[in-house]
């Protein structure tokens, strides 16, 4: 164990030496290329990570686990004052693939053979990142041509309207940045600012979203299996020393260049109205999500630890998803506790509809069928700052709770037999009524050089919870250091494997990230 | 057969492109959008940096950007006027010329060239300097930065603003149309154009001068754009971050030297809309997008609004309207908060957080001389500063007593130029009653526009901490539409 210690700790310094030497100059490089304006600017990150659990778990491996190294150059070239090209290139890859190579435990527990998959994510649209062309010729129209990321809704943390862009989480819930999160996909965007307006309607805009499906992508979600998801693979057990191994099948459905069946279509529009921010949003396309049935008899295969693994061939597509919805957001004036700083919350709420959402049915565990229902989904939350003198003489701290309800209206009720029916999606099981709350409260000292976070998120409805600390410690504008801890429970007894953060308790992790901008 | 669809739908793209490209050209433009957009003619971001370097540079900031050799004619007209006419007007408003009421502190005291040393010796310079302004004059090194070396006094000048606003000033101090209520507010109706009080007197001379500064006329009345390099440095005067920053700004009334004069809109007039801003930060990485849009009001009772867009997020939220005492999420202005933006942006109201205005004295001081051509500098390593020159000036002393106990200020000590109205340096108490934060702001003058901005050095300390943000701005006027500062909100979007 000291030997693999001093060997990440090596690795780190290494990589942040790199950093420091590599990159010479400390500040962005900006200039004029072509009588043009060229910027680069970007970041390189290592993080190293430390299994909390004490116990030796299937799906994770003890002590150190990860050495995640996430690189971003962002280019943006002005071609003229109408239009700007913007690209950007990643690199992320998990050094402890290299390190433990050799390691028995990373042999046994077949994390080794996710390393095709897990290690370095270089394939050619894992590494180029957004590439697009922006276009404002006049006040009313913005033209954003190319592969981009366009953010719905106000919700922080979970996302309800955000569905244009999937997500990646195959780096689980490690310290990642957020371009290393949500992918980028190839979108025609159009903005038209309304010109003339009535007095009480501060602004409108007029937002368009078509994706072409020149490429098809979806949410790369966590996982069983070991050997495809490595050290984030999702922890389901079905019997004694017995776990879900694989799903294997591909989705039917996920084509892209141009399939018209997987094109998207989505419409906003947003008003400023009285200080406040209203948005109607409609989408029709592909769900990010896929569902998936049981389609044939699983097949077990045994690892090296003597586990047995029970692998499921699904069926597997992307249903259409369509939904209304708006959002709004004000802060409200009314509500001030000077004791407390005078600061009105603002207060952030988001709703839509969805009509025909498909979701399967897990009654017997595994899913065996789809089932299609309307559903309602909402959320509201509020970011309020607050002085409390003993905490921070100086900053103000920021409190943002969010509560979300997911109502599903036509759940299946009982069969003849008195039997329950059960649906669920790729997170697990769903009810009815599904909950969940957030608590974000963060502050800064010392001129924002010293940042603590804290960051809960409560399932209500399968009762477990999560909770990210983590302090920073900013001592420039390019340095950032952080020490953070990631905890995971799901101790509901009741509540079936599978669901909440049940397949992801065994990886609460302290890490450390060191990051250097330019 | 997927090869010919490709082919297909990128055939229809370039074709969609050809058609709605010139159509969305031609799509309505505004009222008056005939002048060129300050796209076209202003420098970017990376041209800036090369106006002037940070450290060790003493060029005249104009030798490159004097907005005067970037402006198109058919807006720059706008910006020159008749000097004697301005002059003669702004005299008769205020009712003197700053050099004939200065020179009776310590008359012995000329123009010339002084040292740290000369100031230490002579007790006359403990008088004519504000106390701020007493500390600074040492050999530069820690704690705090721009520690004054040497300088020169200059002649007491008379300064001035453009005849429009002189104008509209006077006939403000002659008709006496702009009233007050019964707390010293004015009844915002009753304001159009120009300073509201040329001469504050009588026992609303406190309020009626902070009228004044609320109701500002500089900075080409609030049109136009300010490039920022922004640094701080620990009590070491180790810098400790930088950050690059633009900002752009559009009054929205009270408008007499730029079209379209009075009102940018209706919707400004019956909302009460004084003045729009957009702060986008270029620097560092992690902040480099994020902007600030705030919408300030003449009517007291109307909070002002502030919106920021969050590249991480690729969000536009909402910001409370009273989050105005924290020091701004920007690297380089941690010794900002919200409320000393531009010197002192705190919402002037009865309703939330009310001061008490007192006159403390109206006397000379020996303050900096707003800059003519931008060639004062900053030594690397000391932060030694370079080039001041400083001249007498007639100040009226105000403190501000904060009448609410839970504000991050006590108190706030200021002087106001009772020539220009501008505030060049102003330092805040907390709530214990100790110093905490410094501002000076010297300002530059344009002689041929009758008008004042933010080019040069500025200074925030902090007294408390311990700390220092010194940022170099080069200014332009420049006309913006309601449009380009809305759109602006997102211009920095990934």
């Amino acid at each position: 164990m000291k030997k693999k210690l001093l060997m990440f700790m090596l690795m780190g310094l290494a990589t942040v030496a790199f950093m420091a030497v590599s990159v010479q100059q400390s500040h962005a490089w900006s200039g004029m290329v072509c009588g043009r304006s060229l910027t680069i600017q970007g970041y390189l990150q290592q993080t190293l990570g430390w299994n909390l659990e004490n116990e030796n778990n299937h799906d994770t491996k003890k002590d150190f686990q990860s050495a995640l190294f996430q690189a971003l150059v962002e280019t943006t070239y002005q071609l003229d004052p109408t239009m700007r090209v913007f690209v950007s290139f990643k690199y992320n890859a998990d050094w402890a693939y290299m390190l433990y190579n050799e390691d028995k435990e990373f042999l046994d527990k077949d994390f080794h053979s996710s390393r095709n998959t897990m290690y370095a994510f270089n394939n050619f649209r894992d590494i180029l990142g957004e590439a697009n062309i922006g276009w404002k010729p006049n006040d009313q129209l913005f033209v954003k041509v190319g592969r981009q990321i366009v953010a719905w809704g106000e919700t922080d943390g979970f996302r309800l309207m955000d569905q244009i862009n999937p997500l990646d989480q195959r780096r689980g819930m490690s310290d990642v940045q957020f371009e290393n999160t949500i992918l980028p996909l190839w979108l025609l965007r159009v903005d038209y600012e309304v010109p003339t307006l009535p007095n009480w309607l501060q602004a409108l805009q007029v937002q368009a979203i078509f994706n072409p499906n020149f490429e098809f992508r979806a949410n790369e979600h966590i996982v069983p299996g070991n050997d495809l998801f490595g050290l984030w693979a999702a922890n389901i057990q079905v019997g004694p020393d017995t776990y879900v191994g694989r799903f294997y099948g591909s989705a039917d459905n996920a084509d892209g260049d141009f399939e018209s069946k997987n094109m998207e279509f989505g419409l906003r529009l947003r008003a400023i109205v009285k200080d406040a921010i209203i948005t109607v949003n409609g989408f029709y396309g592909r769900d990010n999500d896929e569902v998936r049935i049981l389609n044939g008899i699983p097949s077990v295969t045994f690892d090296g630890t003597g586990s047995a693994l029970v692998h499921l061939p699904l069926a597997r597509y992307y249903p259409i998803i369509k939904f209304l919805g708006a959002t709004f957001s004000r802060d409200i004036t009314a509500i001030r506790i000077p004791a407390l700083g005078g600061v009105s919350p603002v207060i952030r709420a988001e709703g839509m509809y969805l009509w025909d959402f498909t979701t399967m049915d897990t009654t017997g565990g595994t899913p065996m069928s789809f089932h299609k229902s309307n559903e309602i989904r909402w959320m509201v939350g509020a970011d309020w700052k607050v002085r409390i003198g003993f905490i921070n003489p100086r900053n103000f701290i920021t409190i943002s709770p969010q509560f979300y309800h997911r109502y599903i209206t036509k759940y299946p009720h009982g069969d003849l037999f008195g039997a329950s029916h059960k649906l669920g999606d790729v997170a697990g099981d769903l009810e009815k009524n599904n909950y969940i709350t957030s608590l974000m409260v963060t502050t800064n000292y010392k001129n924002s050089t010293i940042i603590p976070f804290a960051f809960w998120m409560r399932d209500i409805t399968n009762r477990a919870d999560m909770y990210i600390f983590k302090i920073s410690y900013v001592p420039t504008e390019v340095w950032k250091f952080t020490l953070g801890a990631l905890i995971l429970n799901s101790s509901a007894q009741d509540i079936r494997i599978g669901n909440g953060f049940k397949p992801l308790e065994h990886k609460d992790q302290v890490f450390f990230t060191t990051m250097y901008q330019f | 057969m997927k090869q010919f669809k490709r082919c297909m739908y990128v055939s229809l793209f370039i074709c969609m492109a050809a058609l709605v490209i010139p159509w969305s050209a031609l799509l309505a433009q505004e009222k008056g959008e005939d002048l060129p957009h300050p796209s076209t003619y202003l420098p970017s971001i990376a041209q800036f940096t090369d106006f002037k370097k940070f450290y060790d540079d003493p060029r005249s900031g104009w030798a490159k950007y004097d907005y005067r050799k970037l402006t198109p004619p058919v807006i720059l007209k706008y910006f020159e006027i008749d000097q004697e006419k301005g002059k003669q007007l702004w005299s008769e408003a205020v009712g003197f010329k700053a050099p004939d009421v200065v020179g009776k502190i310590h008359p012995e005291i000329k123009p010339g060239h002084y040292t740290y040393k000369d100031v230490q010796n002579n007790p006359a310079f403990k008088e004519l300097l504000t106390p701020g302004m007493y500390e600074r004059m040492r050999q530069p090194g820690p704690p705090h930065g721009m520690a004054v070396p040497e300088f020169d006094i200059i002649p007491t000048k008379q300064y001035y603003y453009a005849p429009s606003i002189a104008q509209f000033t006077l006939d403000n101090q002659k008709t006496g149309r702009v009233k007050m209520d019964d707390k010293g507010y004015v009844v915002w109706r009753t304001w159009t154009n120009g300073y509201p009080f040329a001469r504050p007197s009588g026992p609303m001379e406190g309020m009626q001068a902070m009228a004044n500064w609320f109701y500002k006329r500089e900075k080409f009345e609030n049109n136009g754009t300010v490039f920022q390099d922004a640094r701080s440095f620990d009590k070491n005067l180790k810098q400790d971050a930088k950050g690059i920053i633009q900002w752009v700004a559009s009054g929205l009334s009270g408008r007499s030297m730029l079209p379209p004069f009075g009102y940018m809109d209706e919707s400004a007039k019956e909302r009460g809309e004084l003045w729009i801003l957009w702060g986008k930060s270029f620097y560092p990485r992690e902040a480099a997008g994020t902007t600030f849009l705030s919408t300030y009001y003449i009517d007291p009772d109307h909070a002002d609004t502030q919106f920021i867009y969050i590249p991480s997020m690729r969000r536009v939220r909402k910001m409370s309207t009273t989050d105005t005492q924290d020091p701004l999420p920007m690297p380089g202005l941690t010794d900002w908060i919200g409320d000393d933006l531009s010197v002192l942006s705190q919402k002037w109201t009865p309703k939330n957080f009310p001061y008490k205005v007192k006159v403390l004295e109206k006397r000379e001081y020996l303050v900096e001389s707003p800059t003519t051509d931008v060639s004062q500098y900053i030594k690397e390593g000391d932060l030694g500063y370079h080039g001041m020159k400083l001249e007498r000036r007639p100040m009226r002393v105000l403190q501000l007593d904060q009448q609410d106990p839970n504000y991050v200020y006590s108190k706030r000590w200021l002087i106001q130029d009772m020539e220009t109205m501008l505030i060049p340096e102003h330092v805040t108490y907390d709530k214990k009653g100790r110093r905490y934060r410094g501002i000076f702001v010297p300002e530059n003058f344009f002689p041929y526009a009758g008008q004042f901005g933010w080019n040069g050095y500025v200074l925030y300390y902090d007294y408390i901490d311990t700390h220092s943000s010194v940022s170099l701005f080069l200014e332009m006027p420049v006309r913006y539409t309601r449009k380009d500062l809305l759109t602006g909100l997102t211009s920095g979007a990934k």
